[in-house]
Formats: C-alpha cells, structure tokens, sequence
C-alpha cells in the first residue's frame, strides 16, 4: 500500500482501487447518466447555457427508461417463474 | 481542414480542449468535467494496474483510447506498477495483488465508466470537428445557406 514512494495522492489514489459501500453500487449510475446526459446535450446546443435545463430533462428521461426496463424485466422474470 | 485536424486531436489529448481553442468556453468546460469525473472515477474503482492494460482487456483498452491524452500516461504507469511489482517480488517480498487490481463489482462499475468517458469522448470530438466546420453550430443546427450563386448548400 506504499508505492508509489513520492507519496502523491493522485497516483496512490489510481494504483490501489477503492471499494464502495454494499448500498452504494446501484447509485453508482446516476453520476454516470448525468455525465452522458450533459455530454449528449453539450453536443447539440449552441451555448453552454442551454445545456442545464436540457441536460435534466435528459437524465430524467434516461432514469424513467431504465427504471421501466428494470420493470419489465422483473415483470417477465416473475412470469417466467409462474408458469414454466 | 486544418482547424478541424486541430480541434479533434486537441479534444482527443483532453476532453474540451479543442472547443476551449475554438472559443466555446462553456461547452469545453462542461466536457472536460462530463468525461474527466468518469474516467478518474472508474480508474479509481478499478486501478490503474489492470484498467488501463491492452493485455487484461483489450476491448476495454481500446474504448479508453477515445481519450488518448489520459489513457496513454494511464498505460505506462500500469507498465511501472507491474513493473514495480515483479521487482518487488523477485526481491522476495510477498505482494498482495487485491492492492491494486478491482475486484467484482468495482470491476464492472470501473470498465463502465471507463468506456462510457472514452466512448463519450469520441462524441465530443466529433463536435468538435463539426464545429470547426461549421462555425461554432452543432450539427443538427445546419441550415441550408444560400450562396452568391443562387445555389445553396448545407
């Protein structure tokens, strides 16, 4: 857990992984759709101003979507162990 | 042409850059921080020893390359770590690998966040070719414009 020798904090910080709390893995997924969300809309807006506002109805959109597939999938996995 | 080259290898080099040189302040400010947070994050999770390492996961390596200016130090230094490494144990010394590889489910969290920021990276210089081009418009934004000729062109 020593190396690297300089001791620097962005290098130790890289070299040995850190590990994330039981409950907060699933979390883990609305930075990551923040940054798609704010990337895609970055690339069809004019003015960094329009992004904000864009960007949240964006990440919105893709939170519901997900949330609705993971539904249906529970739905279907349900059903499947219903009736086979 | 050149301006285009210029504004994707800058972009390529660091996320943002290319729009920075372009004048877009605020679009380079917004993809700079949208692709820099998941990249540090998922070589955080998963380190940089395994992560960034054509050998481990060259599908993954190849994503990461959409940001060439992180993932080509990220590469040597996972060389130096095993390196280090090997060194340390032909001197001897036990070493626990669990230290610097991440392991399920950092791992997967890591390649996702990871791929998604080189991958998103590639989106963010293609805009930034398109605005080279087009003189600061997103692609959808193109208008056909008449020319003195009486033809127009997009």
């Amino acid at each position: 857990m020593m190396w690297p020798p300089d001791g620097s904090i962005l290098g130790w910080l890289f070299v040995n992984p850190i590990h994330l709390p039981t409950g907060a893995r699933l979390w883990m997924l609305l930075p990551l759709v923040a940054c798609v969300a704010a990337v895609y809309r970055a690339t069809r807006s004019r003015d960094a101003r329009e992004i904000p506002r864009a960007a949240l109805f964006t990440f919105i959109s893709i939170v519901v979507a997900m949330v609705l597939i993971a539904a249906a999938f529970y739905v279907l996995h349900m059903g499947v162990r219903r009736f086979l | 042409m050149g301006k285009a080259i210029q504004a994707g290898l800058l972009t390529w080099i660091i996320p943002g850059a290319g729009h920075w040189w372009l004048g877009h302040r605020g679009l380079a400010i917004v993809f700079f921080v949208a692709i820099t947070f998941p990249y540090c994050t998922g070589l955080a999770l998963g380190g940089v020893k395994d992560f960034v390492n054509p050998r481990t996961n060259r599908w993954l390596f190849l994503a990461e390359l959409g940001v060439g200016g992180y993932t080509t130090p990220g590469y040597f230094a996972s060389r130096a770590v095993e390196a280090n490494l090997a060194q340390r144990r032909a001197d001897g010394e036990e070493v626990d690998e669990t230290d610097y590889v991440g392991y399920y489910p950092e791992s997967d969290i890591a390649q996702i966040y990871l791929a998604t920021a080189g991958l998103l990276n590639l989106l963010a210089i293609l805009d930034a070719i398109s605005r080279s081009q087009t003189g600061g418009l997103p692609t959808f934004h193109r208008r056909r414009v008449a020319t003195p000729g009486g033809e127009s062109s997009s």
